[in-house]
């Protein structure tokens, strides 16, 4: 099984790497932001495949707060990117 | 004991390779598709169903511990993130006058 | 109310987190809990959360399953467009008006939207919602009102 989870890793990681190539790429910046979010969620899935195979939950912990800034960072960005604030109402 | 113990293996790479080929069609969707709006479908779709279905392999091999709640809320988070940021970002563009993509005609 | 609310929830993710019910870290974990609920019910959120009856409960329940397959429908045909060396995709916006009493059902719907094959929400000023679509052909679901009618019956009757 951890031959088979190594696997998915790496498979992961090729994915990441393509899509870092599509965030450096553009062509806009919305096109950036969404990859660098897909980079953050496959991130998260090696995170979790880490933490099975070498047994430590606190990778999970990792995993949980990454995927918790990725998303917040990610609906900051697109606020920011509309209104040109971050605080206040959104329209 | 060894019976139950190859299901949830057999189970685990099942859902592990459905979720992995979705990721592989999301990610030739990011590279190929032609404009933001069209990648964002791919995005959405395809990441939230292969992290989705990845993790959930991940929390069936795990088995019955305190950790697999970790792993499903992960999965919820997930589930959350795909549409929201998808929505966001399309409503972020549409309003800073990102015209869509559209095939030539004849 | 609304901090009852969002104590019990952060209490639930302290569980999650810590993994043990020893005597010591629930009494922190309730004590964090309150007073993180208190903060957010005061600082995030200003309306109250909304009110769903049993029955528009068991509903949502049944909902949830299916939108969870008509996501996996809409990344299957993600990839039959993608995978197409041809790509056969002509994208257009459309836009759509759907009226709904409470603003829960418009985020349903515009949820649903998004999950239903080759369709994505762009945009919703009051009731109209600007829809993208990767074909033509998958604007028919939304336009004969099917989904709409679908996302009422779950929260307005």
């Amino acid at each position: 099984m951890e031959a088979f989870f190594w696997g998915v890793g790496i498979f992961l990681l090729v994915n990441a790497f393509a899509c870092i190539w599509r965030a450096t790429a553009g062509p806009t910046v919305v096109d950036r932001i969404l990859a660098v979010n897909i980079v953050g969620t496959k991130t998260l899935v090696v995170l979790t495949l880490l933490a099975l195979v070498f047994g430590r939950s606190m990778l999970l912990d990792v995993a949980l707060v990454y995927g918790l800034l990725n998303f917040v960072i990610t609906i900051t960005a697109s606020r920011f990117l509309e209104t040109g604030r971050l605080r206040g109402d959104w329209s | 004991m060894i019976l139950t113990t190859d299901i949830r293996d057999a189970a685990t790479i099942v859902i592990a390779i459905f979720g992995g080929v979705f990721f592989l069609v999301g990610t030739i969707g990011i590279l190929r598709l032609p404009d933001f709006y069209s990648r964002t479908h791919a995005a959405t779709k395809c990441d939230t169903i292969g992290a989705g279905s990845l993790l959930l392999a991940l929390a069936v091999f795990n088995g019955l511990e305190a950790s697999t709640w970790k792993i499903l809320a992960l999965v919820a988070l997930v589930l959350l993130n795909g549409p929201t940021i998808g929505h966001a970002l399309a409503r972020a563009a549409h309003r800073t006058g990102l015209d869509p993509w559209h095939a030539e005609e004849g | 109310m609304k901090t009852a609310q969002a104590a019990t929830v952060l209490f639930a993710f302290w569980l999650v987190l810590t993994g043990s019910f020893a005597p010591f870290e629930v009494a922190i974990g309730v004590a964090l809990s309150l007073l993180l609920g208190t903060w957010s019910a005061r600082m995030l959120w200003p309306e109250d959360a909304p009110v769903l009856s049993a029955r528009q409960l068991f509903r949502l329940l049944v909902y949830i399953p299916r939108l969870l397959a008509s996501i996996v429908m809409a990344a299957i045909q993600v990839a039959e467009v993608v995978l197409d060396p041809r790509m056969p995709i002509d994208p257009i916006v459309v836009s759509h008006r759907a009226v709904f009493a409470r603003d829960l059902s418009r985020v349903t719907y515009a949820n649903s939207i998004t999950m239903t094959p080759g369709t994505l929400t762009v945009d919703v000023e009051g009731d109209t919602f600007y829809i993208h679509c990767l074909a033509e052909r998958f604007a028919t679901d939304i336009a004969t009102g099917d989904l709409e009618r679908r996302v009422s019956r779950v929260f307005e009757e």
